[in-house]
C-alpha cells in the first residue's frame, strides 16, 4: 500500500485531460492489446529492455553481471549494472518502486503550472490494479486541491473504480471494442465488466472522457466503430477522443522480447468519417 | 495585410527596392573634426538618389555606404569609418586601426578561447521626436552652446551636431521637392512636415518613425506605446482604419527589411531590427494596446523575416495576450517573450531610475538598451570552461590533496577570477580605442550627448555597462555538478582521475562518460542541488564583477546567449572535454538552458530552473531556445496549454522565452533534400534564421537539440 510500481513520470503533459499534468503511469496491465504502444507497462514488476540494434557487441554488460543474464534474460535481477556500463544506451531498466511521499513531492513541483484546470493523471498500464496506494495518492491530491484524473481502461471490479471515484475529478476511459469476441481476440479479455464499469461511471455522473484506440485490423470499420458510438452516445460524457494507431510498441515490444503486431496507418479521411459518429467528438 | 504591401515584401527579399547608395569621395577629411564629419555628412545625403517606389506611402530611402549591419565599424563606436574613406586617410588617423583591434578580438580572427568581442547597438529617442520634432534638438543644443562656451571643443562638437540636424531638414526637403516633381504631393507634403515638426496625426507620426530611423537604423524600440496616442486619436474621429494602420506598419516592416542590403553570411537572419511590443507603461499597468496588436499582425502577416518581435510581458499581462502571442508565435518565430518583472529590477538594480527602466527595449539579438538613453547591448562572449580546464590541472597529488567541494571551488574560482579580469582588460582596451572616434550623428539621438557636448564614443550617453555573454553555461554548472557529486560526495573518482578522463577526452573512459551523462543531477531539471550549483556560480560572477567597472561607466553584468556569430562552436572548438561528458572541440551550451542531452525531467522542470536564475544579475543578453513539436500547437486547446506554460514561467521569474515549433524529421530532411525545404525558419539562439543557410556545424546542434530535448 505504501509503494507503487511506476514505469515513467511525465511532468508538463499536455495529452492526459484538461491543463497542463503530471502523469504518473502506474506499472501492471490485465489487458493485452496487441496494438498497445507502451508494452513495458505490461509487467508488474522491473523489466529489462534491450535494443539490439544499439548493441556493439563491446561484452562490457557480460563483464559486470553475476547472475550469466546477458546468455539468459531468465537470470536477470534487474540490479542495473549493465545498464550503467552500456556507453550506447541499448540497455534500460523499467520499473521503479516509489512511494506515497515521493509521488506526491513530484506532482506538487508542478503545482505552478496547473492554474485551474491542469492537475494529476494517474496512468498506466492499469492505475487501479493498485488500487490500496491509488486511493490514497488520490485521496492526499485532492486535499492538496489537486485535480486529478484516472486513466482507466476499466477492467477492473466496480469496487475500484468506486473507490477512486471518491477523490477522482475526472475519469479517462478507454474503448476498444464492443463485440466481446473482437474485444477478446485483441485484448486477451472480455469486455462485459468494462462496459458495466463505463456506465456506472455515467449513471454517478462521473466526468468521463471517453478515449478509443482506432486500429484499422480491429475496430478500425464502420460497423464496430458505430457500435462504440451507440453505447457512448447513451453515456453522460464530456468528450469523446479518437485515438489513431501508432506503431511505437513494437520496438519497446522488441526489446522487451515480446513480438508486438504491425498495424496499418489510419487515414486522416477515415479517422474523420468515425469522429461524425459520436456526439461529443472533441477535434 | 495588404496585397501591395505584400507585393512590396516579395520585392525586398529580392532586393528591388532600394537603391545603391552613391559613392562620395572624402578625401580632405579630418574624421577627428566635428564640423569635417558633419560637413561630410550633408555632403553625402544630399548625394543619394531617392527613387519613387509605386504606391508607396512612407517616404525616404537613404542607405549609409558600406553600413551594413555586419560591418562592425557601422555598429560600435566608431561611426566615422561608416563612410568610404580613403584607405590611406583611414590608416593615418588610426581608425583602420580599431576596426583591426576588434577583428582581433572578435570571432572573425578569435585570438582567445576566453573572451572577444561582439557587435554592439544603439536606438533613437524616438518618443522626443514624436514629441518635438527634429527641430526640438536645435533648441537644445543651443541651451547647451550656453552651457560649454568656454570650451572650443565642446563648442565645436556641438556646431557640428547642429550642422547635422540641419542637414536632416535639407534632406527631407530635398527629398519633398523630388516627390513634387514627381507628382507625389502627398509625400512632399508629409516631408516637409515630419520629422522636422511634430506629428499631429498617425499617418505623420509613422512617417516621423521611420524617418528618425533611417539615421539610426537599429531598434525600433516600443513603437505600439509611442503611436498609441495617435492612433486612437485618429481613430475616434474616423482618420484611420485599424487595416490601414496596419497597411503602414507593414509597409515600415518591408523597408527596414529592405535598408540591409543582401549578401553576407548573417542577410538571412532576423535580428538586424528588433522591436519590443507592450510591456509597462509610466504608470505602472501592462501597456499591451490595440496597436501592439497590430504591430505583431503585420509582422506575422509578412514574409519577410525582420524585424524581430520580443513581446514584454509581466504578471499584469492578461492571460488573452499570451495565448495571442502563442498563436503569432507559431506563424512567426520572430516573435517571442521577455520579462519585464525580471528585467526592471536588474536595471534599477544597475542604477537606473524606475522612470527610464521601464522604457527599456530590446534590441539586436536579445540585448537590451533604454530608448534613446545609452546602448548596453553586447560587449562580447565569454568562455567559463577555460578556467575550469586550468583549475584541473596540476600533479596528482596536489590535485587528490583537495578534501571537498568547496576548496576546489575556491581554486576554480581564483582561475574565474584572472579570466574575468582578461575579459575586463579587453572591454577597457576597447573603449579606450573608441574613445579615438567622434559621432556626431548618432549622439544626437542618444540623451544626454548633446547636454553633455560629449560624443556617446566617449560614454556621452546617458547610461552604459559592459554586458558580457557567458558562453556554455550549462556546460560550466555541470562540470560543477559533475565534480562535486562524483568525486566529493560519491566519491566515484578522484579529483586526478577526473583531470585524467577530460585531459584524454574521455578515452578509455567511454563506460565512466557514459555514466556521467547518464546521472540525472543537472541543471535544468529542477533538482535543490543542480539549482543550487548555478546560483552559486552567476554569484560568483557578481562578486567578480562587482571587483571593478568599466571604463566606459555602468557596470559588467553577464547574460547568456550566442549573437550572429557562433560563439559557442567557436569556443567550443577551441576548449578540451569537459567533466560533464562533453567531448573536446564538441559546441558548448548555448542561451541559457539546460546542457546537451541532460533535460531528463521534461519542459516543466526545465523551465523551473531556467527560471530560479536571479537575474536582478545576470542581465546580459539571454535566450532561453524551446523546441516544441508542431503537435503541440495544433489545436485552440494546445495554444492555451502553451499559452499557460508560458505565462507560469515568466510568473516564474523566467527572462526570456523563445520557442520554435518543428514537425519531426523536417530538419533532417532539410539537410537532405535543400531545396524542398527553403523557407523553414528556425529560431537559432537570439536570432531565427532559414535552416538550410545556417553553417552545418550549428545545422547539426539545431538537430542534436530538437531530437534530445523536442517537447511533444
Amino acid at each position: 500500500m505504501n509503494n507503487a510500481s511506476i514505469f515513467d513520470i511525465v511532468k508538463g503533459s499536455f495529452a492526459d485531460g484538461p491543463g497542463i499534468r503530471t502523469t504518473f503511469y502506474f506499472k501492471g496491465c490485465n489487458l493485452r492489446c496487441k496494438w498497445c504502444h507502451n508494452p513495458e507497462s505490461w509487467a508488474p514488476q522491473k523489466q529489462l529492455l534491450f535494443y539490439r540494434d544499439k548493441c556493439v557487441y563491446c561484452g562490457m554488460c557480460a563483464q559486470v553481471c553475476t547472475h550469466s543474464a546477458i546468455e539468459d534474460r531468465t537470470k536477470c535481477i534487474f540490479c542495473g549494472k549493465c545498464v550503467t556500463q552500456c556507453v550506447n544506451k541499448a540497455r534500460m531498466l523499467t520499473g521503479d518502486t516509489k512511494t506515497l511521499d515521493e509521488l506526491l513531492r513530484i506532482a506538487k513541483e508542478d503545482i505552478p503550472f496547473y492554474g485551474t484546470d491542469g492537475g494529476v493523471t494517474c496512468s498506466g498500464g492499469e492505475c487501479l490494479l493498485q488500487i490500496d496506494f491509488l486511493e490514497a495518492f488520490l485521496k492526499v491530491l485532492k486535499e492538496e486541491h489537486i485535480h486529478t484524473a484516472v486513466d482507466t481502461a476499466c477492467n477492473v471490479p466496480l469496487e475500484y473504480m468506486q473507490r477512486a471515484a471518491q477523490y477522482t475529478n475526472l475519469f479517462l476511459v478507454d474503448i476498444k471494442c464492443i463485440t466481446p469476441e473482437l474485444h477478446r481476440e485483441y485484448t486477451g479479455v472480455d469486455n462485459t465488466q468494462i462496459l458495466e464499469n463505463i456506465k456506472w461511471l455515467s449513471q454517478n455522473r462521473i466526468p468521463l472522457w471517453i478515449r478509443v484506440p482506432v486500429i484499422h485490423e480491429c475496430n478500425g470499420n464502420m460497423q464496430e466503430m458505430q457500435r462504440i458510438a451507440d453505447f457512448v452516445n447513451e453515456l453522460q460524457v464530456e468528450r469523446v477522443e479518437l485515438l489513431p494507431y501508432h506503431a511505437f510498441g513494437v520496438n519497446k515490444g522488441r526489446a522487451l522480447g515480446i513480438e508486438m503486431e504491425r498495424y496499418s496507418t489510419i487515414l486522416a479521411e477515415d479517422l474523420s468519417n468515425y469522429g461524425k459518429l459520436f456526439e461529443r467528438i472533441h477535434k | 495585410m495588404n496585397d501591395r504591401v505584400l507585393h512590396l515584401a516579395k520585392r525586398a527579399i529580392m532586393e528591388d527596392i532600394f537603391p545603391n547608395s552613391v559613392f562620395v569621395p572624402a578625401a580632405g577629411l579630418d574624421p577627428q573634426n566635428p564640423m569635417d564629419c558633419a560637413v561630410y555628412f550633408r555632403k553625402y545625403i544630399l548625394a543619394q538618389p531617392i527613387e519613387l517606389i509605386e504606391g508607396e506611402k512612407l517616404a525616404g530611402l537613404l542607405r549609409y555606404a558600406n553600413a551594413i549591419p555586419m560591418d562592425h565599424s557601422e555598429r560600435e563606436q566608431t561611426e566615422n569609418i561608416l563612410v568610404e574613406m580613403p584607405t590611406d586617410l583611414y590608416s593615418k588617423i588610426g581608425f583602420a586601426h580599431i576596426t583591426e583591434f576588434f577583428r582581433k578580438h572578435s570571432d572573425y580572427i578569435p585570438d582567445s578561447p576566453v573572451c572577444f568581442l561582439d557587435w554592439d547597438h544603439y536606438c533613437a529617442n524616438f518618443p522626443y521626436v514624436l514629441k518635438h520634432g527634429l527641430k526640438g534638438y536645435l533648441d537644445r543644443i543651443a541651451f547647451s552652446l550656453e552651457a560649454h562656451k568656454k570650451s572650443s571643443k565642446d563648442v565645436a562638437f556641438l556646431k557640428a551636431m547642429e550642422y547635422v540636424v540641419l542637414s536632416m531638414k535639407l534632406y527631407f526637403e530635398h527629398l519633398a521637392d523630388e516627390y513634387e516633381k514627381r507628382g507625389r504631393s502627398d509625400l512632399a507634403a508629409i516631408s516637409r512636415k515630419v520629422p522636422w515638426n511634430r506629428p499631429e496625426s498617425f499617418r505623420e507620426a509613422i512617417q516621423a518613425y521611420w524617418s528618425t530611423w533611417l539615421f539610426l537604423p537599429d531598434s525600433l524600440a516600443r513603437m505600439d506605446q509611442y503611436l498609441q496616442p495617435f492612433y486612437e486619436k485618429d481613430v475616434s474621429i474616423g482618420k484611420i482604419t485599424p487595416e490601414e494602420a496596419e497597411e503602414l506598419i507593414g509597409e515600415m516592416y518591408v523597408k527596414c527589411f529592405a535598408w540591409r542590403p543582401g549578401g553576407g553570411f548573417t542577410e538571412h537572419r532576423s535580428a538586424d531590427v528588433t522591436f519590443s511590443a507592450g510591456g509597462y507603461n509610466e504608470y505602472g499597468e501592462d501597456g499591451f494596446n490595440e496597436m501592439s496588436l497590430i504591430c505583431i499582425k503585420a509582422l506575422a502577416a509578412l514574409p519577410t523575416w525582420r524585424p524581430q518581435c520580443n513581446v514584454r510581458v509581466n504578471k499584469k499581462t492578461p492571460f488573452e495576450v499570451f495565448k495571442l502571442i502563442a498563436k503569432y508565435n507559431k506563424i512567426q518565430c520572430n516573435i517571442v517573450y521577455t520579462n519585464d518583472d525580471a528585467r526592471i529590477p536588474a536595471f534599477i538594480n544597475m542604477g537606473i531610475p524606475y522612470d527610464d527602466a521601464v522604457e527599456y527595449t530590446m534590441v539586436g539579438c536579445n540585448e537590451w538598451t533604454m530608448v534613446g538613453k545609452g546602448h548596453t547591448g553586447s560587449q562580447g562572449f565569454f568562455n567559463p570552461m577555460k578556467a575550469m580546464e586550468r583549475s584541473l590541472e596540476g600533479f596528482a597529488t596536489s590535485l587528490d590533496a583537495i578534501s571537498n567541494f568547496d576548496e576546489y571551488y575556491t581554486k576554480f574560482e581564483l582561475c574565474l577570477k584572472e579570466d574575468v579580469f582578461k575579459m575586463m582588460d579587453l572591454a577597457d582596451a576597447y573603449y579606450d580605442e573608441c574613445t579615438k572616434d567622434i559621432s556626431v550623428v548618432t549622439s544626437i539621438f542618444v540623451e544626454d550627448c548633446i547636454d553633455k557636448a560629449r560624443s556617446l564614443t566617449c560614454s556621452g550617453q546617458r547610461y552604459s555597462s559592459s554586458n558580457w555573454a557567458c558562453t556554455g553555461l550549462a556546460d560550466i554548472i555541470d562540470s560543477l555538478i559533475a565534480i562535486k557529486y562524483f568525486v566529493f560526495d560519491k566519491k566515484r573518482f578522484c579529483l586526478s582521475q577526473m583531470a585524467q578522463m577530460t585531459q584524454c577526452n574521455w578515452k578509455g573512459f567511454e563506460k565512466e562518460r557514459s555514466e556521467i551523462c547518464a546521472a540525472n543531477i543537472y541543471w535544468g531539471n529542477d533538482i535543490e542541488d543542480a539549482d543550487a550549483m548555478a546560483a552559486r556560480f552567476i554569484s560568483t560572477l557578481e562578486r567578480l564583477c562587482s571587483l571593478r567597472v568599466p571604463k566606459k561607466g555602468g557596470v559588467f553584468r553577464f547574460g547568456s546567449y550566442v549573437g550572429y556569430n557562433y560563439a559557442n562552436i567557436t569556443m567550443g572548438s577551441m576548449t578540451g572535454a569537459t567533466p560533464n561528458g562533453r567531448l573536446s572541440g564538441e559546441y558548448l551550451s548555448d542561451g541559457m538552458g539546460a546542457g546537451r542531452d541532460k533535460q531528463k525531467n521534461g519542459l516543466t522542470a526545465y523551465l523551473k530552473s531556467v527560471a530560479k536564475i536571479d537575474n536582478t544579475f545576470f542581465i546580459g543578453p539571454t535566450a532561453t531556445n524551446i523546441s516544441i513539436d508542431e503537435k503541440m500547437a495544433d489545436s485552440e486547446e494546445k495554444l492555451e496549454k502553451l499559452a499557460r506554460l508560458y505565462q507560469t514561467f515568466i510568473l516564474l521569474g523566467g527572462l526570456q522565452l523563445q520557442p520554435t515549433y518543428l514537425k519531426a524529421g523536417d530538419l533532417e530532411r532539410a539537410q537532405e533534400t535543400p531545396l524542398d525545404y527553403q523557407d523553414l525558419r528556425v529560431r537559432v539562439t537570439g536570432y531565427s534564421g532559414f535552416f538550410t543557410r545556417l553553417d552545418a556545424g550549428t545545422q547539426d546542434e539545431i538537430i542534436h537539440r530538437y531530437r534530445a530535448d523536442c517537447y511533444e
